[in-house]
């Protein structure tokens, strides 16, 4: 297949399900431009691996595991979006998430309050909120499907406190 | 109120009516250059290659020059060796460089794999980069400064301290923008699985033992070739 051939086909994968990228850069970004920025480096990366997809797995999960490996791994964090601090004394004060123009208020508030959580658990409880399964969840993270299922009850906990 | 789940479920309908990721910004996107973090370390590296390579020409040229100096020629030899090792050592970091971001790792394996090459060989490659910047700082000298065979730098020592000023300072510069990523790395990996950063931790500290033995090798091997040099040098 030449490369020609394969742009287009990509293009094409990515155009059906680039949902999943405005899901991911919305959770991950603060505001318009380092969402801009964002979807242009996910995209990036999804094309530099396409190649090597080896269809394993189902497209969409290796799209959120590149995704998210991208949003987590690959950007370094601007001040507008400091790294969370792991030791709870250090910790930064959080950054108001601007709002998503043409979102309702409780989604709206939703995302503000995901916007709290650190870099894993948006993460996690974005593939959660889109009815990812344990094993999938898995797949992307790495984590065990026990482990997945008690983080997501205390990320569920923190978004209540967070959004009452 | 809604449940998140509603609220979500709910407002999918209205993200997925967003159309600025469309064909043109696809195509667009992957002709663009990376802005990730992985995608800028490649230029130190090639300016390391680049010193590696011209010191190595350095002392190749000199070589005939100290022909009958034999400290002088065994300095000259034995940086010559450590400069080609760095260029193919840097040469392969490349190459890892670059298919980094390209794994297919989960999450966990991926954030692992990174800390692990950036406590590691990005170190090696950091101490190799600053290393460069000093032999082909020394292989012009060696080659401005060479009167039949007599190395005519009479202020080897104070130019040895000068060497190794700069070369911290490359190290340290280089360590400090790298740090950040790192913390960067290693909280997403403390909130994934903590148990895992503490194993990893662990591990590392085993091979700063190694690097510090190393170190301390590479650092009796300057000091005498310092005194090789003073010994042959014209005052």
């Amino acid at each position: 297949m030449n490369n020609k051939n394969l742009e287009d086909i990509f293009v094409k994968e990515i155009s059906d399900n680039n949902g999943i990228i405005h899901k991911v850069c919305n959770i991950y970004c603060n505001n318009s431009e380092e969402k801009k920025d964002l979807m242009q480096e996910i995209t990036l990366q999804l094309w530099r691996s396409f190649s090597g997809f080896k269809q394993k797995s189902k497209f969409s999960t290796w799209m959120y595991k590149i995704a998210l490996n991208t949003a987590i791994t690959n950007i370094r964090k601007s001040k507008r979006n400091p790294i969370q601090e792991y030791i709870s004394d250090k910790q930064d004060p959080p950054i108001e998430k601007e709002d998503i123009p043409d979102l309702d208020d409780e989604l709206n508030s939703l995302h503000k309050a995901i916007a709290k959580l650190n870099e894993v658990e948006k993460g996690i409880i974005l593939l959660y909120l889109e009815k990812k399964t344990y094993a999938e969840i898995g797949e992307i993270t790495g984590l065990s499907e026990k482990n997945i299922s008690v983080k997501i009850v205390r990320i569920k906990l923190k978004l209540k406190k967070l959004l009452t | 109120m809604n449940s998140i789940e509603e609220i979500w479920e709910n407002g999918n309908q209205e993200i997925s009516e967003d159309k600025s990721l469309n064909e043109s910004f696809i195509r667009d996107s992957i002709s663009k250059t990376s802005i990730s973090i992985t995608s800028k370390l490649p230029k130190t590296i090639w300016f390391g290659v680049a010193a590696s390579l011209g010191s190595s020409l350095a002392f190749i040229y000199n070589i005939s020059f100290y022909s009958n100096n034999s400290s002088i020629l065994a300095t000259i030899c034995f940086l010559l060796v450590l400069s080609i090792t760095m260029v193919v050592f840097m040469l392969v970091q490349l190459r890892i460089i670059k298919n980094m971001d390209t794994k297919e790792y989960d999450l966990h394996k991926l954030l692992q794999y990174k800390i692990k090459y950036f406590n590691t060989r990005l170190k090696f490659t950091r101490y190799s980069v600053a290393l460069s910047i000093v032999f082909v700082t020394f292989g012009i000298n060696l080659t401005m400064e060479n009167g039949d065979g007599i190395f005519e730098l009479n202020k080897i020592l104070l130019l040895s301290i000068i060497y190794v000023f700069a070369y911290l300072i490359m190290v340290y510069l280089q360590k400090f923008t790298h740090d950040i990523y790192l913390k960067q790395l290693r909280n997403a990996l403390y909130n994934l699985k903590e148990d895992t950063l503490t194993s990893l931790d662990n591990e590392l500290k085993k091979h700063r033992r190694i690097v510090k033995i190393i170190g301390i090798i590479i650092g009796i091997f300057f000091i005498a070739g310092i005194f090789l040099l003073l010994l042959n040098t014209k005052v």
